[in-house]
């Protein structure tokens, strides 16, 4: 019996012994942050974990038809509260569709790791070392892009004393407050200052970030900072990089064909990324390709955009929009937006469409603003030589026009950016940052009292969530109008 | 301190008279050691030795010796002249009522200070059910056991004293089998016909020995052990029907009803492609038909219709009756138990095998079990091993939920109108359409053509070596293994048309899973128990446990197969269509625990116990290292007044304990966990789960966000980690009596219980700058729950004689939940119910309904000011519809025997709950996005708006009423839970050959009878909703048990 004592003791060591390896049992299978980020390798798949969240360009593009006077309702509406602007900080569709500070800062903490991380992380193949300078430019660059997008959802007009967002510099799960615009829009241009040297200038790439994106970004932010010399200075550097597409080959823009006028583009496929033209359309139709059941149309053009073009000249009507006799035949209301339709009815890629960021058409319309501003809305490098290029380049056998004012040539680039610039997300921000209101037609607005915005509306920004306000102890503040 | 008290009252020894010997045997003649002697109204007394014998020293006013053990009871035997007193005592069959078993050690009634409920095998054994746990509810006062499926084999929810977190709000208790925890979940492959015994661990002084495992309580379950003799062989075997669910109580509506339905929308102006209004004559196309449709003039069209409408009218099929089957199931089982002097053991073999009413759903499983048990002089080895294997055999729609494919929607959900077979008995299946429906068809394709299968190989083992190292002083050593190997298979034919449907090309889809659970434990224990000069009865433990679990799963996923082998992957043919995932994966996982614990009780004149309980475990689960030691203790103490001298003279008291105990116990499955994908393919056929333990506390990066085109894999932060987390503790109250009278005929007892969850889970908003996302949330410690309640069992042997006993039981408990403090938040909504101070957890949270406006036919709803308005916006969601986790909760028993004839029957019942019906507010929507695909209840023909004036319920069928308060309903039941009736076959012999000893045959019904308001199949389920669930069914079989 005295062995069985003695196995028992050595069993009972044994135990005593092993235990603390029993407190220690690590999860094997889990990435932890201390060893995420330690080559430059992995930091670049994590800079591609931010392209990767940009979702946010889809929600600006439907946020600028919905808010404002591109689209109407068509088939389906659920979107009363935002189509009719009655939204409140606790609004559902605000919640679900345009909560921009979910795409956006994720990008921006994103990023912010491999800022962190990235001058520390080991290079282990040749070439890593121009890599980790491309990827700390890509990250500023996309620092700087998520920013500037959410001054446009929250924050009213350039001044340098108004309210911005937060601007994140540091990952922090920390309450943070919002900064006034002054020293946002200077962070946002040193964010770009930095990036750009460091970003290929070739635009063999432009599913990443390029130099002339930055340039076009630079562009962007001196037209709504109102510093005219600097926007027409960045839009001619981006139109010197980069001209207008030939007029023939414009359409190719759309069909992913061709990579004309664009210095970024975000990617997208049916598997990843997703279906852009599903905003406006049920992404994949029914059927098959010869006898498709085209799912439910949700958005149509709005009148008063589709009545803007000349429908047999003007070759952005034929790419943005369509007439579908299917519809037609169907008994269906058959105007469509045609702009991200993708590949044919009922085939894997119908309704699938790179987001196109960047593009000349735009680059001109700043200059053509920044030079009217200026004054120079007439003869050489004006506003009317910007906008008579431009509708050369979209309309065929365009005759060229003079603007007798600035006022004149203001409203003329207003009307073309309508047109131009349809479905990519900046006609809601272009009225606002006008000081303009919302116009719809009475045949395009939902309800009688839905027809205008009036300039100035406190609508006009977006309000901050409030489970945001709760989240952060109320440390940030609410726009004013709601609570 | 307990020792100091234990030596100031160890007193002189008694006055010596004269010296009795003799033995103690029990039935059999083996020696009963550890008995205890004592003289009958004196404190004099010892125990008895290894070999059963005893001395004594009687005083003079000795006349009886009282002998009494644990597991054996009490016997008196009067001293007489003798010198010589032997005493025979034997097991008794009322344990259970003498004994408290917690698992770590046996206690008697009189000395346990805690809230048990102890159960004889008799409630599980024989009960035609595959999960022994579904067998338990009614039976203990506050064990909730509300069952979400009528799949053979599913567990039940089980929850004991209401719920007491958010985060871990249906975590189930810890089961221990003979010392060896047995994982929830995994019963189906367990034969609780070798149980001996079940035992509910409710409050905080005997959860306190299980340390942060025993938050949510604890059931003790033992099983048989064999007996010294010769080898007593028994047979059992059952068959039996299950039967098919009543469907009727949504009074749905025939063929020529939702026709008509049809047609009166349409005419309404809320037209439908459905028979009822295209080929109705008051459609206005009716007389306008065009010639396309095949017929030379209107008049033939017309006549082509109206033979179509009629000939829908006349096709009416009960579903139920082609999607259910009544499933047939039997179980054959072999024990055989005995030993001889110094070895016992007890060994069964099963099968089992239940067929549920959904076509696909059976279970079979294959069990064995072996115990033994060897006293060695000093030593004692038990061994106690169960090793089974099952094959599930699972609906899949079930799974599916709300789909079409699913029989438990289908049967009310489709249209009647649909024939599903074509006249040579074949089935008629493919794409269906609101006027050729296939719906039916499809589903009875879906399950022939498909397989969804669970084979789980379960062992269930432990060691336990005790050593006396003299007298008093025993160290035991459990060793156990829990190992749970599953495999998991999903297929669906190739060729066939639900295979067609799958994605990747249309050609099948077989995914495969396995996963490995294991979990080992060792129990070292020093115990010291001594009884001092007859008085003072001390027991005091120390332990060690190590506890370690290994969790390993992987999975994978193939399209395009090979019609013509099945159901397999081999021989799949290439992947049809690009792809960038990965269509297999697999995940490890595991935690360990160690732990220290003592105990210690003290007994004082077998009339006052104190005891305390300490525990602290130390575990991997938390990471941050200053909060991996967790601490629970208890005490307790209970005063058995029945032994007081005063209580001599109160002659119809024949017993009077008074209890209490307090502690903390805190809860592990408190700790939110992650879980590692382990994929099949599709999420949705993920078949396998490896829990993640530390993933939530530290921060992680993940695969995630991908990129199109840039031919690198992204990697995102995946969650922000929460470093300051710690685990939740419930202080437990419990104070209780227990009360006999009349020798014991009419037995009470009653329990009143506090319980306060502190460092309650309360989920913090994070802000999105955080990068996680508007809304994004972590558990915080900050919150408080409390549970209140009573519970009482009343029990009765009305008629007691020889030949006839009639025993009436109840037992009903009552639970008041109230979360008092949320922290940061007042109010967590989710979705439709909501965590709110000061409202009990599972709070239903809705728009409050108020019928139709009787002049437009627009839903009406509550404001916030409680006036009214047809606007949806404005409509308030208030929490004033009551909860879904029941107050109230029972059951009573009645026992009754007559000579050979035993009957037994159980009801359970719950009230003062309410759950959403929501298969009821599909077939009452009343609108066409409804109505063009669901069947209609017959209520809408005259409880809907139709036109100004009418004062209805159910709105317009312009409008859509949405899901809200009219969908709650009373799920309060009274069920008829089980009815057994038996009857005891004597010895059979023929000429001088046994042929057997014995036997017993029995017909025993589950689920008999339900009386409840609920519009549904079955009020009873497992969360708020009830949509499309398999509900439990009714079950009936014949027994034999045959001893020989």
């Amino acid at each position: 019996m005295k062995y069985l004592v003695k196995i028992s003791l050595v069993l009972f060591l044994a135990a005593f012994v092993s235990c603390s390896k029993l407190l220690d049992v690590k999860e094997t299978d889990l990435i932890t942050e201390d060893v995420a980020l330690t080559t430059v390798a992995f930091n670049e798949q994590a800079i591609i974990g931010a392209y990767g969240a940009m979702g946010g360009f889809e929600m600006g593009v439907l946020l600028n038809g919905v808010f404002s006077d591109e689209l109407k309702v068509a088939e389906f509406y659920n979107a009363g509260t935002v189509h009719e602007w009655q939204y409140s900080s606790t609004d559902v569709s605000i919640r679900d569709t345009y909560t921009a500070m979910t795409p956006y800062y994720r990008v921006i903490d994103r990023v912010n790791r491999v800022l962190q991380a990235v001058d520390a992380a080991d290079s282990t193949r040749t070439g890593d070392n121009t890599l980790r300078f491309r990827l700390k430019a890509e990250a500023l660059f996309l620092r700087a892009f998520s920013h500037f997008e959410l001054y446009k959802y929250y924050c009213a007009n350039y001044n340098p004393d108004g309210l911005a967002m937060p601007y994140m510099e540091i990952p922090s799960i920390n309450p943070v407050t919002r900064i006034k615009m002054g020293p946002y829009f200077q962070k946002m241009k040193d964010d770009l200052a930095a990036a750009k040297p460091n970003l290929p200038s070739s635009l063999s790439n432009i599913s990443r970030a390029t130099r002339l994106a930055v340039t076009g970004l630079q562009a962007r932010i001196a037209l709504y900072m109102r510093d005219w010399a600097t926007a027409e200075a960045s839009a001619t550097e981006y139109i010197n990089g980069l001209p207008l597409s030939p007029i023939a080959d414009f359409y190719k823009i759309w069909k992913d064909s061709s990579n004309n006028e664009v210095a970024w583009r975000l990617d997208r496929t049916s598997a990843i990324g997703g279906r852009i033209g599903g905003l406006w359309r049920a992404g994949l139709s029914g059927g098959t390709p010869t006898n498709p059941q085209i799912g439910t149309v949700t958005w149509r053009p709005s009148d008063k955009l589709w009545n803007s073009y000349d429908p047999v000249n003007d070759v952005r009507f034929g790419a943005y929009l369509k007439d579908e006799p299917r519809l037609a035949a169907a008994g269906r209301g058959s105007r469509l937006v045609a702009k991200y339709a993708g590949t044919p009815y009922a085939t894997p890629e119908e309704n699938v469409n790179h987001g196109k960021v960047f593009r000349t058409g735009e680059m001109y319309l700043i200059r053509a603003e920044a030079r009217a501003e200026q004054n120079k809305y007439t003869g050489a490098n004006s506003a009317e030589s910007d906008i008579n290029a431009l509708r050369a380049a979209r309309i065929t056998g365009y005759v060229p026009v003079t603007f007798a004012s600035k006022n004149e040539a203001i409203d003329a680039i207003m009307l073309e950016r309508f047109k131009e610039l349809a479905f990519e997300g900046h006609r809601f921000w272009d009225i606002k940052r006008r000081g303009l209101a919302v116009t719809r037609l009475a045949s395009d607005a939902p309800t009688s009292s839905a027809v205008t915005l009036p300039a100035g509306n406190f609508r006009f920004l977006l309000p901050i969530p409030n489970v945001e306000i709760q989240a952060s102890g109320g440390l940030l503040e609410q726009n004013p109008g709601y609570n | 301190m307990l020792l100091v008290v234990v030596i100031l009252l160890y007193a002189g020894s008694a006055m010596a008279q004269r010296t009795i010997t003799g033995k103690v045997t029990d039935d059999k003649g083996i020696a009963v050691p550890n008995a205890t002697v004592v003289v009958k109204g004196t404190t004099v007394g010892t125990t008895t030795k290894i070999d059963g014998s005893y001395s004594i020293v009687v005083p003079a006013s000795g006349k009886t010796l009282v002998f009494s053990l644990v597991d054996m009871g009490q016997v008196e035997v009067e001293i007489g002249s003798q010198n010589t007193v032997n005493a025979v005592m034997k097991p008794e069959d009322k344990t259970l009522s003498e004994v408290v078993v917690t698992g770590y050690s046996r206690e008697k009634k009189s000395q346990f200070v805690g809230a048990a409920t102890a159960l004889s095998s008799k409630v599980v054994e024989t009960v035609p059910v595959g999960s022994f746990d579904q067998a338990l509810q009614g039976r203990a006062p506050g064990l909730q056991v509300t069952s979400g499926s009528g799949q053979p084999g599913t567990s039940p929810q089980l929850t004991i004293r209401g719920i007491k977190s958010v985060q871990a709000a249906f975590a189930q208790p810890l089961f221990i089998v003979d010392g060896v925890p047995l994982p929830a979940n995994d019963f189906q492959t367990i034969n609780p016909n070798d149980f001996e015994s079940i035992t509910v661990l409710k409050d905080a002084s005997a959860a306190a020995l299980y340390g942060a495992r025993g938050g949510n309580g604890v059931i003790v379950i033992t099983t048989k052990k064999g007996k010294t003799g010769a080898p007593q062989v028994t047979y059992r075997t059952q068959v039996g029907l299950t039967q098919k669910p009543n469907w009727n109580k949504f009074d749905m509506m025939n063929s020529q009803e939702i026709l008509l339905y049809e047609e009166i929308l349409g005419a309404a102006g809320f037209p439908t492609n459905t028979p009822g209004w295209v080929y109705s004559k008051k459609n206005p196309s009716y007389n306008t038909l065009q010639p396309s449709f095949g017929f030379p003039t209107l008049a033939a069209q017309q006549a082509g219709f109206d033979k179509r409408l009629d000939s829908f009218k006349n096709i009416d099929v009960y579903y139920p009756d082609i999607l259910f089957r009544q499933g047939i199931s039997q179980t054959h089982e072999i024990n055989v138990s005995g030993g001889a002097e110094r070895m016992r053991y007890f060994i069964s073999g099963g099968y089992f095998d239940q067929k549920g009413i959904e076509l696909a759903s059976r279970l079979r499983r294959y069990t064995t079990r072996f115990n033994f048990d060897v006293t060695a002089g000093k030593l004692n080895i038990t061994f106690n091993t169960a090793i089974g294997y099952s094959i599930t055999h699972l609906s899949e729609g079930e799974f599916l939920g709300n789909s079409a494919r699913n029989s438990f929607q289908m049967a009310w959900r489709a249209k009647p109108y649909e024939n599903p077979y074509n006249a040579d008995g074949s089935l008629i299946f493919g794409a269906s359409t609101s006027l050729v429906k296939k719906e039916i068809g499809n589903v009875l394709e879906g399950i022939e053509n498909s397989l969804w299968r669970q084979n789980q190989i379960k062992v269930n083992s432990g060691l336990t070596l005790a050593y006396r190292i003299f007298s008093g002083l025993t160290l035991k050593n459990t060793f156990g293994i829990d190992v749970a190997d599953d495999r998991w298979q999903r297929w669906i034919n190739a060729n066939s048309y639900v295979g067609s449907l799958q994605a990747n090309g249309g050609r099948g889809i077989n995914a495969e899973a396995y996963e490995i659970n294991a979990l080992l434990i060792n129990t070292t224990g020093l115990v010291y128990a001594k009884r001092f000069n007859n008085k003072h009865d001390v027991e005091a433990g120390g332990y060690f446990e190590l506890v370690r679990n290994h969790n390993k799963g992987l999975g994978f996923t193939l399209w395009n197969l090979d019609p013509r082998i099945d159901p397999t992957g081999q021989n799949a043919g290439s992947f049809p269509v690009a792809q960038t995932d990965q269509y297999a994966s697999s995940a490890s996982g595991g935690y360990g625990i160690r732990s220290f614990f003592g105990t210690v009780r003290y007994t004082l004149n077998n009339k006052y116990t104190i005891t305390a309980n300490a525990r602290e475990d130390g575990t991997s689960r938390i990471v941050n290292e200053d909060n991996r030691e967790i601490f629970t203790w208890s005490a307790g103490a209970i005063w058995n007044a029945i032994s007081e001298d005063f209580m001599r003279d109160i002659n119809f008291l024949s017993d009077l304990k008074l209890r209490a105990s307090y502690g903390a116990v805190p809860s592990i499955g408190s700790i939110q966990t992650f879980n590692y994908a382990v994929r099949g393919g599709a999420a949705a056929t993920n078949l396998v789960s490896v829990t993640n333990y530390q993933g939530p506390q530290v921060p992680t990066y993940t695969t995630g966000s991908q990129y199109a085109n840039s031919g690198i894999t992204a990697q995102v932060p995946g969650n922000s980690g929460n470093p300051n987390l710690q685990i939740e503790t419930i202080r437990k109250l419990n104070i209780g009596a227990d009360l006999a009278v009349l020798k014991n005929r009419i037995r009470f007892g009653v329990d009143y219980y506090n319980e306060k969850t502190e460092d309650l889970f309360v989920n913090l908003q994070i802000p999105a700058t955080s990068g996680f996302g508007s809304g994004a949330t972590i558990p915080i410690n900050a919150g408080i729950m409390r549970n209140k309640g009573v519970e009482m069992t009343l029990s009765a042997d009305v008629i007691s004689t020889k030949d006839m006993t009639l025993t009436l039981g109840i037992n009903h408990a009552i639970n008041n939940n109230e979360i008092e403090d949320l922290g940061p938040v007042s109010e967590i909504p989710q979705g439709t119910f909501i965590i709110r101070e000061g409202l009990p957890y599972g709070s239903h949270y809705t728009t409050h309904y108020l019928g139709a406006d009787p002049a437009t036919g627009r839903p009406r709803y509550e404001k916030e000011d409680g006036s009214v308005t047809t606007n949806l916006a404005e409509a308030y969601r208030f929490a004033k519809f009551g909860t879904f986790v029941p107050k109230h909760l029972g059951g009573f028993t009645l026992d009754f025997t007559y000579k050979r004839i035993t009957l037994s029957a159980l009801f359970s019942y719950q009230f003062d709950v309410t759950r959403y019906n929501n298969q009821e507010n599909w077939v009452r929507r009343g609108i066409i996005g409804y109505h063009t695909s669901v069947n209609a209840s017959r209520t809408l023909l005259t409880e809907q708006w139709m036109k100004p004036g009418d004062n209805k319920f159910y709105q317009s069928p312009a409008y859509d009423r949405d899901f809200n308060s009219s969908d709650i309903q009373d799920a309060k039941f009274l069920r008829f839970r089980n009815l057994v009736v038996s009857y005891n076959i004597p010895e059979l012999n023929i000429g001088s050959t046994r042929i057997l000893k014995s036997a017993r045959f029995y017909i025993q019904g589950q689920n008999l009878a339900i009386w409840s308001p609920w519009r549904g199949p079955d009020p009873e389920d497992n969360n708020n909703i009830s949509l499309n669930e398999y509900p439990n069914p009714k079950m009936v079989v014949v027994g034999l048990d045959i001893n020989f």
